[in-house]
């Protein structure tokens, strides 16, 4: 069952799926909306049959309290569905918001530090599955997610390709020296299938294990794509953060996962567009 | 000349057997014992870890001082008796004090309070303090052996350290530990024991910064070994101090300490946040292989692969794997790859997948491998013969973390070569 069907990780899930010729169910908001309790005498039944459940489903990103609290009823909703089918394979899309903005070289063992709202949406999340009957969860904590699909737009390599094919000047704040690691959509969706497959329980950081600074992801998605976009600075960054991801836990449970690095996974989307 | 003293060693693991056997090596009697079947059966064939300079040799053809039993009666001729089973640890690496318990109350049934028992055993600060409220006549003694060094450094100690009661030792004991000629610090128990801590606490801050700054000097082009070379002729840090950059804090006895020494802070609510960095960097550096391996698989399509792993024991001179790299990555990593492997003291681990070929020797491994991973340095690994193979090989990655190879033909064949603290470009 793949929740939030017309958001960027399900879509990108089901045409997967779809290309693999796995049995799936989506659900989208329209069929089932998870913030309303009538989703619950919806979801049971359906569940029957589900060996499964990939929810990526939230508010993202969470940008206040309202929204922390939708995430959290969605979350909510859902472990009331499965209180009767604590065997099955919940794999929760989660976020690295959790561990908050600091640089640093984070781990799963790294401590929680969120200093957002959609940290601690994703926290919430978490903690009501983890508090929950389910036996078997697996908590996906991805970094920043690119691909053509996109649908939040947001700072980094989604916006910036954007800008780069209609030529328009990609715009960094301050010079752009945040840094933070990007994963390409494939490789999110390619694990999330592995995970589904092995059942893999437990907490797993989703990352590439390089980060970039907004600056060079910029460079690279104009050489890349070719683009005659120009980089404006504008505003301010704050306090230079860098964010490093260590992927031991990655590897060493899925060794034959080859990591697509920003370069390539642009050059694949330049591919695809063509 | 016969020394008159009998010292007696109650428990055979590696501490009591190296110990017992160096002290017969001076010329003092030796009575050792366990009363654990399996223990004192192999000890008696000759069994114990065959990568342990001098241990199994030993065994086979001991010297007229040295006594073998498992009756605890024998023990009762002794003039001191050290109870000296290694102290083993729980699944979350903290110290089983149980056992040392039961060796201890097994002795004091029969061994009467006129000879001196000594705990050389690793322990908590308090454990023998409590232990002489049931019997006085009670020590304890530091032991700082090395798995792979263990009857060196029981031969040449570079001080001893004893717990008391009263700071008072008796003659026995004093004129069993002069005869190296080295200092006796007497201190109270809890002083002795904690300084035991100490030690492989501060081993482990050393070990910490030489992995934290080696990883950093090869990302900032600097060669670790040249870094090393300042820092060794630093009066302060000097030439013994552990400057080389290794895989994590393999084995289980530092890692007991920190985790011991963590709960003891705990407990007494004292600032120790140094202990989780200590444990996460030895988790970093457990896990380097891993890293580089994934680093060098975009390079290489997944069905060109074939690895071959040299070494699986935590470090050299030891069978022991508790928290090794190679077998961590090779328990990992042949649920998705064949690999081929050769450790020359391990020849195979049982109930492991079917994709690992076991080796006899390092060609065969070579030979039919085009990564080649060097997990332990052993001293096959760091030989004129063993580079030379290597250099006629058709491999195109080499995960050295060790540096074991040094050759410049590894770039001319333009061979991925790691290591760690040396600047790599793919």
């Amino acid at each position: 069952m793949v929740l939030g069907k017309n958001g960027f990780v399900a879509k990108s899930l089901i045409n997967h799926l779809i290309k693999t010729k796995q049995k799936y169910v989506a659900v989208s908001k329209e069929d089932c909306d998870l913030t309303d309790k009538k989703s619950i005498e919806y979801l049971k039944p359906v569940m029957q049959g589900v060996s499964t459940v990939v929810m990526p489903a939230a508010i993202s990103p969470s940008r206040n309290y309202l929204d922390v609290e939708t995430t959290s009823k969605m979350a909510y909703n859902l472990s009331l569905v499965l209180e009767d089918y604590s065997n099955k394979h919940l794999i929760l899309v989660s976020s690295d918001s959790v561990y908050g903005d600091d640089s640093n070289l984070y781990s799963e063992n790294s401590k929680l530090n969120p200093n957002s709202f959609h940290g601690i949406s994703q926290i919430t999340r978490e903690l009501i599955f983890q508090n929950s009957n389910l036996k078997n969860l697996a908590i996906l904590r991805c970094c920043g997610i690119f691909g053509i699909a996109d649908t939040h737009n947001s700072y980094g390599p989604n916006r910036f390709l954007r800008n780069a094919l209609k030529s328009e000047n990609i715009k960094l704040f301050g010079k752009g020296f945040n840094k933070r690691d990007h994963v390409y959509i494939d490789d999110v969706i390619s694990l999330i299938d592995k995970v589904s497959f092995t059942r893999f329980t437990g907490i797993l950081n989703i990352a590439s294990g390089n980060s970039y600074s907004f600056l060079e992801v910029a460079k690279i998605i104009i050489e890349v794509f070719e683009s005659k976009s120009q980089i404006e600075l504008i505003g301010d960054e704050g306090i230079v953060r860098e964010k490093n991801f260590d992927i031991s836990k990655l590897i060493n449970n899925f060794p034959d996962h080859i990591i697509t690095n920003l370069r390539e996974g642009l050059s694949l989307i330049k591919n695809k567009i063509a | 000349m016969k020394n008159k003293l009998t010292v007696g060693f109650y428990g055979l693991t590696h501490l009591g057997l190296c110990s017992s056997i160096a002290a017969s090596m001076k010329n003092v009697f030796v009575i050792a014992c366990d009363t654990n079947r399996e223990i004192y059966e192999k000890r008696k064939a000759g069994i114990f870890d065959n990568a342990e300079p001098g241990v199994d040799e030993f065994l086979k053809k001991p010297n007229s001082f040295f006594k073998l039993t498992s009756e605890i009666q024998d023990l009762l001729n002794c003039d001191l008796i050290y109870i000296s089973i290694d102290t083993p640890v729980n699944l979350l690496g903290e110290m089983d004090m149980n056992p040392v318990k039961d060796y201890y109350f097994n002795l004091i049934k029969i061994i009467p309070e006129s000879i001196p028992l000594i705990i050389l055993s690793q322990v908590q600060p308090g454990f023998t303090r409590e232990l002489e409220t049931e019997r006085r006549n009670t020590f304890y003694q530091m032991e700082t052996l090395i798995f792979g060094q263990g009857i060196k450094r029981a031969l040449h100690p570079e001080r001893y350290v004893l717990g008391s009661v009263d700071k008072y030792i008796p003659a026995s004991i004093r004129s069993f530990l002069s005869i190296d000629n080295c200092e006796i610090f007497i201190f109270s128990f809890e002083s002795a024991e904690l300084s035991k801590l100490a030690i492989n606490f501060f081993l482990a801050t050393s070990i910490t910064a030489t992995n934290t700054l080696s990883v950093l000097a090869a990302k900032l082009g600097a060669n670790w070994g040249d870094v090393k070379m300042a820092l060794q002729n630093d009066r302060r840090i000097g030439k013994f101090s552990y400057l080389t950059p290794g895989l994590g804090i393999g084995g289980s006895n530092i890692i007991r300490d920190l985790i011991g020494l963590k709960n003891l802070s705990n407990r007494n609510s004292t600032e120790s946040s140094i202990i989780d960095s200590i444990l996460n960097n030895s988790n970093y550096m457990l896990n380097w292989i891993t890293r580089e391996f994934s680093y060098n698989l975009s390079f290489l399509r997944k069905n060109d692969i074939k690895i071959g792993l040299l070494g699986l024991a935590y470090k050299k001179d030891t069978q022991s794997t508790i928290r090794s790299s190679g077998l961590q990555f090779l328990v990992n990593f042949s649920k998705s790859f064949n690999i081929n492997v050769y450790d020359p003291v391990i020849s195979k681990i049982s109930n492991m997948a079917e994709s690992i070929t076991w080796c006899s020797n390092y060609d065969d491994v070579i030979a039919s491998s085009n990564v080649i991973i060097i997990s332990t340095p052993w001293d096959d690994f760091l030989s004129h013969r063993f580079t030379q193979t290597i250099e006629e090989s058709n491999i195109k990655v080499l995960i050295d973390p060790y540096g074991c190879v040094t050759s410049s033909k590894i770039h001319r064949n333009n061979i991925n070569h790691s290591v760690i603290g040396k600047k790599v470009s793919l």
